[in-house]
């Protein structure tokens, strides 16, 4: 019955393969873009928090607290007081902050790497 | 690629071979189209269903348990694609078949009679009035029949395709092979007289 059919249409498999690549490298095409842009913002972010960071540090004198030790060695003897105003004094959240897009951009750059290195795309 | 399993080749795919996808393609789009050609009688709509159908495989093949059958999953998506397609084509016949409590009237009231021999389905010359006939059965029985005699599947294959017990299309096969013969059988003796 079936196994003698033959009207099969001509151009079947390649119109199939046309499409899904067609397909594959719009989906490529997305995720390049989302992973480069992806990575763009979050390099501006690392470098206008890293700058945010040293404004905070310097504004809330943790410099100054870490500097005391240079001129009066005796201070040292008073070590939990100096460790406990450094750590007040330092901008923890920000610092947290800068490390999650630091890992947001090396994500982004480790895919966009994938997927540069795949199948050549012909768009 | 043709010594490759298709697991094999779905791996591989999934890896980064974008090839690998297209031995898959390779080796089902024949038989699928021709599967499909036969439930929906028409070329264009044929390969449309087709191509629809391996764009949902593409889709979805991440999703795949690769420790199960490749070939049963992908006559499973092409089987409902095709269905979906004939319902918005609103000419599908196994709902007219069917009663209030989805049962099948058509195959219920041919007597389940002892396995057949399915020999009209090898000869030659009974092509055009086999087809002729399988047009007339309902959709549901229709996609056993090509399975079972299209593609060579077996029961337990079969069942997962149409997501029905064993025993229920070991069944309605042997129903539907009957009154298939009886059709066939009583058309030839008319075309004779």
């Amino acid at each position: 019955m079936i196994k003698d059919y033959n009207q099969i249409l001509p151009g079947l498999e390649q119109d199939i393969i046309k499409k899904i690549n067609k397909l594959e490298n719009n989906r490529l095409f997305v995720k390049r873009i989302t992973y480069s842009s992806v990575s763009l913002v979050s390099l501006f972010g690392i470098v206008q928090y890293i700058t945010y960071i040293f404004k905070a540090i310097s504004v809330s004198g943790a410099f100054e607290y870490v500097s005391l030790p240079f001129y009066d060695i005796s201070l040292i003897t008073y070590w939990k007081e100096l460790i406990l105003s450094i750590a007040e004094s330092f901008p923890f959240m920000e610092f947290g902050i800068t490390l999650f897009i630091a890992g947001l951009f090396i994500w982004s750059i480790k895919n966009l790497q994938v997927n540069l290195t795949m199948n050549k795309l012909n768009i | 690629m043709k010594s490759l399993t298709d697991v094999q080749l779905i791996s591989s795919y999934l890896e980064g071979n974008r090839e690998a996808f297209n031995g898959l393609i390779n080796r089902y789009s024949q038989s699928l189209y021709k599967f499909t050609y036969y439930l929906v009688n028409n070329k264009e709509e044929a390969h449309d269903i087709v191509q629809e159908s391996f764009i949902k495989v593409w889709k979805n093949i991440k999703k795949f348990d690769q420790t199960k059958s490749f070939k049963t999953w992908i006559f499973t998506i092409t089987e409902r694609t095709a269905i979906d397609f004939l319902r918005k084509r609103k000419n599908i016949s196994f709902s007219s078949m069917d009663n209030d409590e989805s049962e099948n009237n058509f195959a219920q009231s041919v007597p389940d009679k002892e396995p057949m021999q399915d020999e009209i389905f090898e000869r030659n010359e009974n092509i055009e009035l086999v087809n002729e006939v399988l047009n007339m059965i309902p959709i549901d029985l229709k996609v056993i029949m090509i399975l079972r005699h299209g593609e060579e599947m077996t029961f337990e294959e079969i069942a997962k395709v149409v997501d029905k017990p064993v025993n229920t299309v070991k069944s309605q096969y042997r129903r539907t092979l009957f009154t298939l013969k009886e059709h066939i059988n009583s058309r030839m003796h008319r075309n004779s007289q």
